[in-house]
């Protein structure tokens, strides 16, 4: 019993120093996503999030890196419910599903988006397709528009 | 004291302690008797009448050396010294003492009031009120070298594994202290003194529990000075039991204790949980909650794992204080700690709401638990996971749970393990059963006689 206060200090000592294995972010530092918009441009992929941070690259994987750097805290990605896409990125979703969770709805974006409005929409009016159901072979046909500031999903 | 008595030609001389005897007992059972009916030839004639009934006194003993007479002495009795022949010692004691009164930490709505005082004397009484059995064995020995304090062992001949009342005197018979007078030196004495937080004896200031242990097979203690009566073996299933669970039927009962367990997991999971999920493991939160917790700290300066672990601190400081000053007093603080600081802490954004309520969850859910030292080990436990949620999130809980386990496995109390009631899948030891369906005694115990009824 006596070596215990050696090893309670030892892993006092490396807790101290980080030297384990485990990190975690506190719950301060996130930026929890509800919504993620990504949609092409000329030169590669913007994301979008309803906290209104911004990210871009060649790829997915870069403007998902570009994204993280750029906003002040931890974006939290876990937490997404939706993803819209355009025509042009729906090719991503096997790379998007890997940073999404799987029940995370999924529709197309035509147009301009107010993404501050966006989530409180999709919360009311939520796509049928899953990134599960994508993963199966479905692909998302539902399309969410935006004209003179209303909103609607279009089947 | 000395008095000396002139009886006939000889002169007897009469010792007793002032404060410990009564002097109108001395004068009237003691100096009047000697004085008025004692007659005889020589001093030796007088010793021999005096013993043999000539002194009108319940109890008269001969004390043969100078220690017994120092113990008779010490323990309320006047000593009368027949020079050349001996000393008689009658019983004198002093009627100061503590009058009963109802339990004070041990309430119950119903059930007896009666709760043990100081004097082991008055609680044997009291036993023997609830159990009229002539089958009650009381076995009386001294413990401490200074203290001389009296131990009495209790048990039920017939029920009783003798094994467990052996191991108890045996026990008692191997301390060599000079005094056996705090709770502490009698529990760790007795139990062996483990390396363990979790209490191997059950103490109860209630007479009823006390004889229902005995009643179930149970060795009991009661200590001359604290007004608490010792079970062993006692396990998690003894511990966790409340005597209301004895006071209402059994599905109330059961249900109770089905919320007391729930309490005993919040109280000490809780905060090690609520640090893991909030530092590791965000994704399992919801995402309202997650945004709750988000807004709530977005101006606290500290990590939640910091938040928590302070604020657990702060909850036992403040318990503490409580206990030490007056009941007025504490009950002030507890409220200008708890309601107050706690307020204008959340208000200042120095904690978040969240955290707060995360600890005061479960420090409510600690006093839940009907024994308190069961309570406060978990409370020493519920921390050691708290620093092992805040390492390594819910994988440090898992290993801090599963240690506590392995630490629990390993302890016994008087041979009985202490989670004998959970070895077998019954679910026995969460659930009130019936009384008419518990016709056997608790096999652990190895009672003599196993029915308790047809």
């Amino acid at each position: 019993m006596k070596r215990w206060p050696w090893y309670m200090a030892a892993l006092s000592l490396i807790a101290v120093l980080n030297l384990l294995p485990f990190h975690g972010t506190d719950v301060a530092q996130l930026k929890p996503v509800e919504v993620l918009w990504v949609y092409g441009v000329e030169d590669g992929v913007v994301i979008e999030t309803d906290t209104l941070d911004r990210g871009s690259g060649s790829t997915v994987e870069n403007a998902l890196d570009h994204l993280m750097q750029t906003t002040s805290g931890h974006i939290f990605l876990e937490t997404a419910d939706f993803l819209l896409l355009d025509r042009q990125t729906l090719t991503l979703l096997p790379q998007l599903s890997e940073w999404l969770r799987p029940a995370c709805g999924v529709c197309i974006a035509e147009g301009e988006m107010d993404m501050e409005q966006v989530a409180a929409f999709l919360n009311a009016h939520p796509p049928g397709c899953t990134l599960r159901d994508c993963s199966k072979g479905a692909v998302p046909t539902e399309v969410l528009k935006m004209e003179e500031g209303r909103m609607e999903l279009v089947s | 004291m000395v008095r000396s008595i002139q009886c006939g030609p000889f002169t007897l001389y009469a010792y007793s302690i002032d404060g410990l005897t009564s002097g109108g007992d001395i004068s009237d059972y003691v100096l009047k008797p000697i004085r008025q009916t004692l007659t005889g030839e020589t001093v030796s004639a007088l010793y021999h009448s005096a013993l043999n009934g000539a002194v009108y006194n319940a109890v008269a003993g001969p004390a043969e050396d100078l220690d017994a007479v120092a113990l008779k002495l010490v323990n309320g009795f006047c000593v009368v010294l027949f020079p050349d022949v001996g000393a008689v010692a009658f019983e004198v004691k002093t009627g100061e003492k503590r009058g009963l009164s109802a339990p004070e930490v041990e309430n119950t709505v119903k059930g007896p009031k009666d709760a043990f005082v100081e004097t082991v004397r008055s609680n044997t009484s009291l036993i023997r009120r609830h159990l009229r059995s002539p089958d009650l064995r009381l076995y009386e020995t001294r413990v401490g070298r200074r203290s001389l304090t009296n131990v009495t062992v209790v048990s039920l001949k017939g029920i009783t594994n003798p094994q467990l009342v052996e191991r108890m005197k045996a026990r008692l018979n191997e301390i060599d202290i000079d005094g056996f007078l705090s709770p502490s030196a009698v529990e760790e004495y007795v139990t062996g003194s483990r390396a363990t937080a979790f209490p191997l004896m059950q103490y109860t200031e209630r007479t009823d529990r006390f004889c229902r242990g005995i009643l179930d097979g149970r060795v009991g203690l009661l200590v001359d000075g604290l007004p608490l009566g010792y079970l062993a073996p006692a396990d998690i299933g003894t511990l966790m039991e409340s005597q209301e669970d004895r006071g209402t039927d059994y599905i109330s009962s059961s249900c109770i204790r089905v919320l007391r367990y729930s309490g005993l997991l919040l109280s000490l999971l809780l905060p090690a949980v609520f640090i893991a999920m909030a530092t590791f493991h965000q994704e399992m939160l919801p995402l309202p909650m997650l945004r709750s917790i988000i807004e709530s700290k977005a101006s606290v300066p500290f990590s939640t794992a910091t938040e928590v672990l302070g604020l657990l601190i702060a909850f036992e400081l403040l318990q503490e204080s409580g206990i030490h000053l007056p009941q007025s007093i504490g009950q002030s603080v507890s409220i200008i700690g708890g309601i107050v600081v706690g307020s204008a802490a959340v208000d200042a954004a120095i904690i978040s709401p969240a955290a707060l309520i995360a600890v005061s969850i479960a420090g409510v859910c600690g006093f839940a638990q009907p024994n308190r030292d069961f309570a406060e080990a978990i409370r020493v436990w519920r921390f050691l996971i708290a620093v092992l949620g805040a390492i390594a999130g819910l994988f440090g809980v898992t290993v801090g749970l599963i240690i506590l386990l392995i630490h629990l496995s390993g302890l016994q109390s008087l041979g009985v393990d202490y989670l004998s009631p959970f070895s077998k899948i019954k679910g026995a030891g969460i659930l009130r059963h019936r009384l008419k369906n518990r016709k056997m005694r608790n096999p652990e115990l190895h009672p003599q006689d196993r029915r308790n009824q047809k």
